[in-house]
């Protein structure tokens, strides 16, 4: 019972003027940001990626570029982000979704290019247009390697944004874990690191299940 | 030779498609034309030519002022060995490689880029893997806007005519080789294409499928009349299915030949002696030495 009464109502948290929400308010900010940023850095990769993937010079120009990106240290780019959006309630989220951005660009460009030429080729002979030929083969012929980037993503999102939300956020687990961290309350530590492992853990299950689903052609 | 009475059986339910399959397909349902006249569609290259840049900086002619007609309703059988221009001519009729010079006609409209007009059955696998057969069949139709009743009933019948009816809704990656080249030729003979045209479909298959496969693109051929170009590098399959065998070499057309054979083109047939001087006319032009050409007769006897 005293880890429900943790969860709903920590009186530390409460002291910082998180309200009484315990937890629940927290998580509810995390899930928010993480699934914002995932969201709309996963759309902006994939689009970026598929569209690269299908011009030679620019995709021989963004390539090394989105890999060093994608090994800047979160530390060196958060301080910047809080510099330019200030402690925001989507300066996280931003830096979720850069990241998200930058893997799957390179998942959906890699998909491009081993998706076979004469699906598309096919598609043109039957007289589909570009929109048609996006819809109908483009989609779902990179969505099987971008699924996989976007599950390597989400995993990867939620220790981002709760260590983006340690340095700077106006709500959020990561600030729980600052806040306590300077009370050494080791425990409710802890508990926060063991609630984030099974959102985490959920997220990736309906992930899955969604993917079963939408995949039954594999 | 198997006849038309036996056209194939498919891998999971043992099901022969039988001359009886597709006259009961054609009794229940016309084949589509949408209103058109299948008979009308000719097309005609005059003076095309085709040249690739290589990476490495040189250029390669593949075709080289070439002048064709073919027929409407005729079966063009192009034969040539690799590299000697057979897919480049298609993609040049397809629209899908565009001519350095020259110009391209179906019917008596000049062609640019790709259409529905002119259907192209691949020799690499080109079914939609995320798509069930049935929706495989109807996609041309699905983009041209066919009212899905319509499409339906047009799928319908061509999955009976290729003995497919059983595994509509199945996914291809539950079907053979086979039955998923005959998804692809159901696929362009349903979007009801003025030219159809065939990049070597059958090459990849073991030997009874590509037989079993050529009886029923004969029969739709037969059935529909449509103008048909069959790229392939086998003369058999070329002296068994077509109306006429042009032979490419170096970017030319070689050889022109009208084959008067009559139908069904049994092994009687194509042992005939107007069938082995027809082959020997073609392997002659693929450059095979008259004592090769001796032994694959002996081999043909």
């Amino acid at each position: 019972m005293d880890l429900v009464r943790h969860y709903s109502n920590d009186p530390l948290i409460n002291m910082f003027g998180f309200g009484n929400s315990g937890y629940g308010g927290l998580l509810y900010f995390t899930i928010g940001s993480v699934t914002i940023g995932v969201g709309v850095g996963g759309l902006l990769g994939v689009v970026g990626g598929a569209a690269l993937a299908r011009s030679e010079r620019p995709r021989a120009a963004a390539e090394p570029v989105l890999i060093t990106l994608g090994t800047v240290p979160i530390l060196a780019v958060m301080p910047l982000f809080v510099i330019w959006f200030g402690v925001a309630s989507y300066t996280s989220a931003a830096l979720v979704a850069l990241y998200t951005a930058i893997l799957l660009a390179q998942y959906a460009m890699r998909a491009a290019e081993n998706l076979p030429p004469i699906y598309e080729a096919r598609a043109r002979t039957c007289g589909a247009g570009l929109v048609t030929r996006v819809a109908r083969v483009l989609v779902p012929g990179l969505m099987p390697e971008v699924l996989a980037g976007l599950r390597v993503a989400l995993a990867f999102s939620w220790g981002l944004e709760v260590f983006a939300e340690t340095l700077g956020a106006p709500s959020g687990l990561g600030q729980g874990i600052e806040i306590l961290s300077n009370t050494d309350n080791i425990q409710a530590i802890l508990a926060i690191v063991l609630l984030i492992s099974i959102v985490a853990l959920v997220a990736d299950a309906i992930l899955m299940m969604a993917a079963r689903l939408l995949f039954r052609w594999r | 030779m198997k006849t038309a009475h036996s056209l194939g059986q498919n891998r999971q339910g043992g099901e022969s498609v039988t001359r009886a399959h597709i006259d009961a397909a054609q009794g229940s349902a016309r084949l589509q034309t949408h209103g058109k006249n299948p008979y009308l569609a000719n097309v005609r290259l005059e003076r095309v030519s085709v040249t690739f840049t290589r990476s490495s900086g040189g250029t390669v002619t593949a075709i080289e002022n070439v002048n064709l007609t073919v027929e409407a309703g005729e079966l063009l059988c192009v034969i040539g060995r690799s590299g000697e221009g057979k897919t480049t001519l298609l993609n040049v009729i397809a629209g899908l490689v565009p001519p350095n010079e020259g110009r391209v006609l179906v019917g008596e409209r000049e062609i640019h880029g790709t259409g529905a007009d002119r259907g192209v059955i691949f020799q690499a696998d080109c079914v939609y893997p995320w798509m069930r057969v049935a929706e495989n069949v109807g996609f041309g139709l699905r983009v041209k806007g066919v009212p899905r009743s319509q499409r339906d009933r047009v799928v319908a019948e061509y999955l009976e005519l290729v003995g497919l009816s059983h595994v509509a809704k199945s996914w291809p990656r539950e079907l053979s080789g086979g039955m998923r080249s005959r998804v692809a030729v159901a696929s362009v003979f349903a979007n009801d294409p003025d030219v159809l045209l065939a990049d070597e479909p059958f090459g990849a298959l073991d030997y009874v499928t590509r037989r079993r496969l050529q009886e029923v693109m004969l029969d739709l051929w037969q059935r529909t009349r449509k103008t048909i170009v069959f790229v392939t590098h086998d003369v058999e399959e070329a002296l068994l299915l077509g109306t006429r065998i042009i032979v490419v070499g170096g970017g030319h057309i070689l050889d022109d030949h009208p084959v008067n054979l009559p139908r069904p083109r049994d092994e009687e047939i194509l042992a005939s002696r107007e069938a082995v001087e027809t082959r020997r006319r073609l392997l002659s032009f693929l450059g095979l030495e008259p004592g090769i050409v001796a032994a694959a007769e002996d081999v043909s006897n």
